[in-house]
């Protein structure tokens, strides 16, 4: 890559910021230069956003219909999988997992519910009554 | 007083560290050199190892590792220390700074305040500079950004205690010395040595050229995936790993490709400015691989042949320049 063929495609998550890439200058030289985006990695950047927004969606509907806990909405929102949120809890994934149900969720106690509010970083009202997705 | 520190902006978070505690120590050196020696450069595809669902795809070694090369190659002292509670980790870095010390930290994406939240994704190996501190908080030069930033106390605190997968535990450190005599061109010849016998010779099919083929063959299986979602995700996921997390452009080959035309003015052997170029070239041929697989991310018609194609080119001319280096006999 040439340092004029450097992408300019100024995307959105840059907000206006650069990024270094290496392209090659003066005698074939790489060194390197500022380049505002490529919409190649914007795409594949709102992708994983996108499937996190989605998924988010559809816990905060089971939620609100009664047939999940608010754990689901608060796991999506962090972006987190199953995986990292029992990563970073310490409990097995079939826990979360049996967490995410209304009934083992309301029986939890409340050093458990201290462990996710301090993972998620929200209190525990929030944790219970998770705002409605943008 | 020590001398004031002077932001400078890399492509990735390791080695722009280092190179910025090495420079600001006394010995100035680029990323690209400090991403080269520290043998940075790999590939490995580890379908065992799920992230968020998807299997790892690294470009780059492991986090830490470049680091532990560079202090063995150019015998330097590196201390890094742990720590159990934030309140420790938080009164150590203060009085650290105001030794007048830079200090690498490992922290978390997700809880830095300054990251875009598009780009906020649960990776616990980031590294920063911390090299001062105001009425606010910490004063922090992240090489990925243009410009040094602000951080609020307690931000800074959950980005270092995050926790999951490479949890920092507080990870700090600092260079403690760093030798009078440095003999940078036998560190080149052996890390460019190793590098090598590494992509090319690793028996393992996660790892090197050999890793790639099985990443292609894995790309060939994805339309019999029973979630039709999955394919351009998995595609998706490639690109992020190859040029989102910073790596300069094509999954850290360009950046290679500039410690190569370095080494050529070190070690007087103009066959390295070929070798640079080869690599600028196979670079390229990645950036139009992360193109075919883009076309899947937005829904357009793809076939997976013509993205293994693309990624079967990857792979044959990376070879070359691996041969080509060996042949170099350095």
């Amino acid at each position: 890559m040439k340092k004029e063929e450097a992408p300019q495609d100024n995307i959105s998550m840059y907000k206006g910021e650069k990024k270094a890439l290496y392209a090659s200058g003066d005698e074939g030289r790489f060194e390197i230069t500022q380049s505002s985006g490529w919409s190649v990695e914007e795409i594949a950047t709102l992708q994983a956003v996108e499937e996190f927004e989605r998924l988010e969606a559809a816990a905060y509907r089971e939620f609100k219909e009664g047939n999940a806990s608010p754990l689901g909405v608060w796991m999506y929102r962090r972006r987190m999988s199953l995986a990292t949120l029992s990563q970073c809890t310490g409990f097995w994934e079939w826990s979360v997992k049996r967490h995410c149900k209304l009934d083992t969720f309301k029986g939890l106690s409340s050093q458990k519910i201290a462990l996710y509010c301090d993972v998620f970083d929200i209190t525990s009202e929030e944790l219970y009554n998770p705002k409605e997705p943008k | 007083m020590s001398k004031p520190f002077v932001h400078s902006h890399a492509a990735h978070c390791e080695s722009g560290v280092v190179s910025s505690l090495l420079t600001h120590g006394g010995y100035p050196i680029s990323e690209a050199m400090v991403f080269g020696i520290g043998n940075g450069l790999t590939f490995a595809y580890l379908p065992m190892i799920k992230i968020d669902g998807m299997p790892l795809i690294a470009y780059r070694m492991p986090p830490r590792s470049i680091i532990k090369a560079v202090e063995k190659r150019l015998g330097l002292e590196v201390k890094i220390k742990k720590y159990s509670n934030p309140q420790s980790a938080r009164e150590d870095l203060v009085k650290m700074v105001d030794e007048g010390k830079l200090v690498g930290l490992q922290t978390s994406v997700y809880w830095l305040p300054y990251f875009p939240p598009e780009m906020r994704f649960h990776f616990n190996a980031h590294n920063l500079l911390v090299y001062g501190k105001n009425e606010e908080g910490f004063l922090i030069s992240d090489p990925v950004f243009e410009h040094p930033v602000v951080v609020e106390w307690s931000a800074l605190d959950k980005a270092r205690f995050a926790r999951g997968v490479f949890a920092p535990k507080g990870a700090c450190y600092t260079i403690e010395k760093i030798p009078q005599i440095i003999d940078l061109g036998k560190a080149i010849k052996k890390a460019i040595n190793q590098t090598c016998n590494m992509m090319l010779y690793t028996p393992l099919p996660w790892v090197g050229l050999r890793g790639m083929r099985t990443m292609k063959k894995a790309i060939l299986k994805l339309p019999n995936h029973p979630h039709k979602r999955y394919a351009s995700l998995y595609l998706g996921h490639i690109i992020r790993m190859q040029e989102e997390i910073g790596t300069g452009g094509g999954g850290f080959r360009l950046m290679y490709a500039a410690f190569l035309s370095e080494c050529a003015d070190v070690l007087g052997r103009s066959e390295l400015k070929t070798a640079s170029s080869m690599m600028g070239e196979v670079g390229d041929k990645w950036r139009v691989f992360a193109l075919s697989c883009s076309k899947a991310c937005k829904g357009k018609d793809y076939s997976v042949t013509e993205i293994a194609q693309r990624l079967q080119e990857c792979m044959e001319e990376e070879e070359k320049v691996y041969r080509f280096l060996k042949g170099l006999k350095l």
